[in-house]
């Protein structure tokens, strides 16, 4: 379970989370919405302790991931896979090598041959068989998504982060994206916490959802409800209006 | 005015502690990263062997250069039969480690900082993060290693092919017998002499691969920020290495 306690982050003397906290559910597929800079992304490096918060903790499985020393928050990491907004490929990289990164880089006991079929399986999944030897610059946005998503996954993590994973494709691509998100995260069980501030990604892939607002988050909302919220903040969001 | 002196000794003491910091991780995990022979070779043969006709250029024509005006300065004394020892000395301790450097500094130390700086800001450093990889072991370590490991290579090239362009050029020029060229560098130097300059080339490498890094890593602002990090790596970079430079003279010779 992944729990976040009091969280504050500031930048350059700017609050972007003050005083957030948010447990995940085991199981369920939440996202956060909210204007762009609102500090959605942050939310996810915090929880990967790429960032340290100013204060509050950040729980994964009960562990305190500032108490951690770097090899047990390495350890954590493997538990949890992130999709970047960019995809973030090497891009020096074949797909391939890409896709496998964390088992061809790191001691396993796993032999080259099961190192390749669970290479092989990733991609599948993501719908990107037979791309192995392309690289990342060779590849559309959406493939360089499916890639990232492969990449991810590979470890069977326990838990999912996305970080805009629709932001910038067309609608047919988000669609393909949006449903393999739900397909992968059902098929492997896994948490997902899913970052967006796409109406389509909101509705198709959230159990729960959770706007930020001024580094803080308001009470759950459900694709069912969110549409009629009667929160103004949501609903202005929502519907797309402006102040003007 | 004191505005701007306060923000620049601010930032030359964050810079020295950053790069500090990363020299001491560099030692501590130089010898853990997995697969470490493999990154390594593959670092020398992108980061050096592709170095090497720059340094060839470089040390023919300072090889040239430098004998040219030795000779005609040495005409004037009559102490031509001293050319092969002085333009050895000048090489093989001064000029080939420093120019080299410089060198290097232009074509390896920029190549570093961009690579690194554009993996910053494309978030794959954040995603070698993700996929629980240290990026001082992946791509600090191995860089750092092959520069250390070239650069005494390239300078031992530099030298060889300085001072035979100085025997070209200054044999004919003064007219001196070819051997006399060769038996004075014998009868004025020594191996230290050639050790000496090696060794520097070894904290020049180090010096280039840890400026290198240290401003790949810490690059911002996209696109714009690669450029500042690759120009600030460059020039970081050939500062210490004559500054260093004036200080391992004065400890080896």
């Amino acid at each position: 379970m992944i729990e976040l306690c009091h969280l504050s982050k500031s930048f350059d003397g700017k609050s972007i989370l003050d005083d957030l906290s948010l447990s995940v559910p085991t199981g369920k597929k939440i996202t956060i919405i909210g204007p762009s800079g609102s500090g959605k992304s942050t939310l996810l490096k915090l929880i990967l302790c790429l960032i340290k918060p100013d204060s509050g903790k950040v729980l994964v499985d009960g562990q305190d991931m500032a108490l951690l020393n770097v090899d047990e928050i390495y350890g954590i990491r493997k538990k949890i896979g992130l999709l970047f907004q960019s995809a973030a490929l090497f891009d020096s990289m074949t797909v391939e090598e890409n896709v496998g990164f964390s088992l061809l880089e790191s001691p396993t006991s796993l032999s080259s041959k099961d190192i390749q079929v669970k290479i092989d399986q990733a991609l599948d999944l993501v719908e990107m068989s037979g791309f192995n030897a392309m690289f990342p610059s060779e590849l559309s946005g959406g493939q360089q998504k499916r890639v990232g998503l492969a990449r991810a996954i590979i470890n069977n993590p326990e838990y999912l982060l996305f970080d805009e994973p629709t932001t910038g494709l067309d609608p047919v691509l988000s669609t393909n994206i949006e449903n393999l998100i739900v397909r992968i995260s059902d098929e492997l069980n896994t948490t997902a916490i899913i970052v967006t501030h796409q109406i389509s990604t909101i509705m198709r892939t959230s159990d729960l959802i959770y706007y930020l607002h001024e580094g803080s988050l308001f009470d759950p909302e459900t694709p069912e409800t969110i549409m009629t919220s009667s929160n103004k903040v949501i609903n202005t969001f929502i519907n797309g209006k402006t102040n003007g | 005015m004191f505005n701007r002196l306060g923000s620049f000794v601010v930032s030359y003491f964050i810079n020295l502690g950053g790069i500090t910091q990363l020299a001491f991780r560099f030692f501590r995990s130089m010898f853990s990263p997995y697969k470490l022979y493999n990154k390594v070779i593959n670092q020398v043969y992108l980061l050096g062997i592709q170095s090497l006709p720059i340094t060839i250029i470089t040390s023919v024509f300072i090889g040239m250069a430098f004998t040219l005006q030795i000779v005609l300065e040495f005409e004037k004394f009559g102490a031509n039969f001293l050319l092969g020892g002085i333009v050895g000395l000048a090489i093989w301790r001064e000029l080939a480690p420093l120019l080299t450097g410089v060198a290097v500094s232009a074509r390896i130390g920029a190549a570093i900082a961009s690579e690194l700086g554009t993996m910053r800001v494309t978030e794959q450093i954040d995603a070698l993060k993700t996929l629980s990889q240290d990026p001082v072991k992946y791509l600090v370590v191995p860089r750092i290693l092959a520069v250390m490991i070239m650069m005494p290579l390239l300078v031992g090239v530099a030298d060889g092919v300085g001072f035979m362009s100085g025997f070209f050029v200054g044999v004919p020029m003064a007219n001196i017998n070819p051997n006399a060229y060769f038996s004075s560098a014998i009868n004025m130097l020594e191996p230290f002499d050639i050790i000496g300059g090696l060794i520097k080339a070894l904290v020049f490498g180090f010096l280039i691969g840890v400026i290198g890094c240290y401003q790949g890593l810490n690059t911002k602002a996209g696109a714009k920020g690669v450029g500042i990090s690759t120009t600030h790596a460059v020039v970081k970079t050939i500062i210490s290495i004559f500054v260093v430079n004036y200080f391992l003279s004065y400890l080896l010779f």
